[in-house]
């Protein structure tokens, strides 16, 4: 009588303590899909459901960081643009760091904060960074549409580059995963690295073209800047979204290259570690 | 009861804690954190090589080991309802947290030959945010289950837990009670081969202890696996088919229900701590 719902496992389940080569097991991540959907469903609703303005808090931080951002760098300092208006100039670059920012926060908590479901119940555990990176898309999609509108606005129209920019959120949200797994299994013993977040990533929002181009940078530097994968994710939105700017170079490369690493050790760290998270939690 | 083959095997399973202070996590001090970085890699490339005993190592700081199990085995047949009685600190809980893979074993393995759904500590990895619906849906895709499969079940499990009027509400304004019938409800109705139970019948009043219980035998009888710790010897002695008394970590005695909780009350006027 019992269903034949799991008939296509295989069995027996063995429970052994942790030897030999580490497997990633990818596969069985992709299994529990369903948890990755309903997790990031839920951080949604949560993000908006305590709270007055709702979904308008998508909104409200790029667009305010914008208004200041232009109010100083297009007014005070005089930052060039490569020849966009600095509102926009500066949107679609806040717009893919909002989302960096969200989700490699989210994805750095994620295991103290779902504590209760680790303690009490199996699953792999690389499903919650990944539903956090994922859930963090929703969020983009509203400000994204801003950016649009923008666009529009002042009549801006979009280059065949375009089709490329899903390459590009891409790269930001395996540069979120990447990091996310590393931050994540070390904050599960110490805390430190949650507080030390906010700096983190404060300091690489000034080492990332956010407010300014990063043709500024000496030609020399270049390759050096490029090892911050999310400064080619930047250059990679404006040059999608807004005619005129330059493309990428050849050191986007680099970014690439340095974001594959960090994933792949990040997901080898990160299994490494998970045997731990229930006992250190 | 049991047939041909064991749905489940546990051979020389141990498992050690720290107690009193782990060096690396109570004081997470630089000395500590220079420790794991040079002692850590060192243990684990002479473990493997020396093939030594598995403890754990690192001696600094003020702990020190203890095996919240040592050197437990026993099987149980498909069908079967397996108490398991012991003191507070026995080592129960622990057993159930390896066999539904929360923590790793130190030595020794488990073998399940089915799927297991467990509910430990009345709370079942439910989430606070999420609604008692929503809360169903993620325990199946936790399962592994699609979403068919679980809405199949869904107007069942809603049925039996009693919630019906709250099923769309958070969990975080459940009652201790209901979070608990909804979590007996869950993993007595998603058709894993395997059920681990850990004390449930502690918060829930007389009507639906009852319940659980005739639950319990009918999951058992549609050849479901069932283990199963209580406090409750009564309840216990009632719907086990076989016992296993656990004290100090280890297995002290497998045989019938009556006979091990007779053994597990002589023993206790002996002790000093419940």
């Amino acid at each position: 009588m019992v269903s034949s719902i799991f008939k296509k496992n295989r069995w027996p389940i063995e429970i052994r303590p942790p030897s030999g080569w580490l497997k990633l097991e990818l596969g069985a991540v992709w299994k529990h899909a369903e948890i990755i959907y309903i997790l990031a469903l839920r951080d949604i609703k949560v993000r908006y459901k305590q709270s007055l303005a709702g979904v308008g808090w998508a909104i409200i931080q790029p667009l305010l960081t914008m208004i200041v951002f232009t109010a100083v760098f297009a007014g005070v300092v005089r930052v060039p643009t490569d020849g966009s208006p600095y509102p926009l100039f500066s949107l679609a670059a806040l717009v893919p760091w909002s989302y960096f920012v969200h989700a490699i926060t989210k994805s750095t908590t994620c295991l103290v904060v779902d504590k209760d479901l680790i303690t009490r119940v199996y699953f792999p555990r690389l499903v919650l960074p990944v539903s956090a990176v994922v859930g963090g898309l929703v969020d983009f999609g509203i400000a994204f549409a801003l950016l649009v509108i923008l666009l529009l606005a002042y009549g801006v129209a979009p280059t065949a580059a375009v089709l490329l920019l899903p390459l590009f959120l891409l790269l930001a949200m395996l540069t979120a995963l990447a990091l996310g797994l590393w931050l994540s299994a070390v904050n599960v013993q110490y805390r430190d690295v949650n507080n030390a977040l906010p700096f983190f990533t404060q300091v690489l929002m000034f080492i990332s073209p956010v407010a300014y181009p990063s043709s500024v940078i000496p030609e020399k530097w270049q390759m050096v800047y490029a090892l911050n994968p999310m400064a080619t994710v930047i250059n990679g939105f404006r040059w999608a979204l807004l005619e005129g700017q330059p493309p990428p170079g050849i050191y986007s490369l680099v970014s690439v290259a340095v974001v594959l690493v960090a994933l792949i050790s990040g997901l080898y760290f990160f299994r490494w570690q998970e045997n731990r998270f229930a006992d250190v939690v | 009861m049991s047939s041909e083959q064991p749905m489940i095997e546990v051979e020389g399973l141990g498992k050690c804690y720290w107690v009193g202070g782990h060096p690396l996590i109570d004081n997470m001090g630089m000395h500590a954190l220079l420790e794991r970085v040079f002692r850590a890699p060192v243990n684990l490339i002479t473990d493997r090589f020396l093939k030594r005993e598995p403890t754990c190592h690192y001696p600094v700081g003020k702990g020190h080991m203890r095996w919240a199990i040592r050197e437990v085995s026993f099987s149980v047949g498909r069908g079967e309802v397996l108490g398991i009685v012991g003191h507070n600190g026995a080592g129960k809980s622990v057993l159930l947290k390896l066999l539904s893979r929360i923590t790793q074993p130190t030595e020794g393995f488990a073998r399940l030959h089915g799927r297991v759904s467990s509910m430990l500590e009345a709370g079942t990895g439910f989430h606070g945010e999420l609604t008692g619906r929503e809360n169903i849906r993620l325990s199946g895709a936790i399962l592994g289950m699609t979403r068919a499969e679980i809405e199949a079940r869904m107007d069942e499990i809603i049925s039996f837990s009693e919630v019906e009027e709250y099923i769309d509400t958070p969990v975080k304004r459940y009652s201790t009670g209901m979070v608990l019938r909804l979590g007996f409800s869950v993993s007595a109705h998603l058709d894993t081969e395997i059920m681990l139970i850990d004390e449930v019948l502690a918060v829930g009043d007389q009507r639906f202890k009852q319940r659980c219980i005739e639950k319990m035998r009918g999951v058992a009888r549609s050849g479901r696996t069932v283990l199963f710790v209580s406090h409750d010897l009564e309840v216990l002695q009632k719907i086990s088919d076989r016992a296993i008394l656990i004290r100090n970590g280890r297995v002290e005695m497998d045989g019938a229900p009556d006979q091990v909780v007779a053994e597990h009350l002589a023993t206790a006027t002996g002790m000093n701590s419940g």
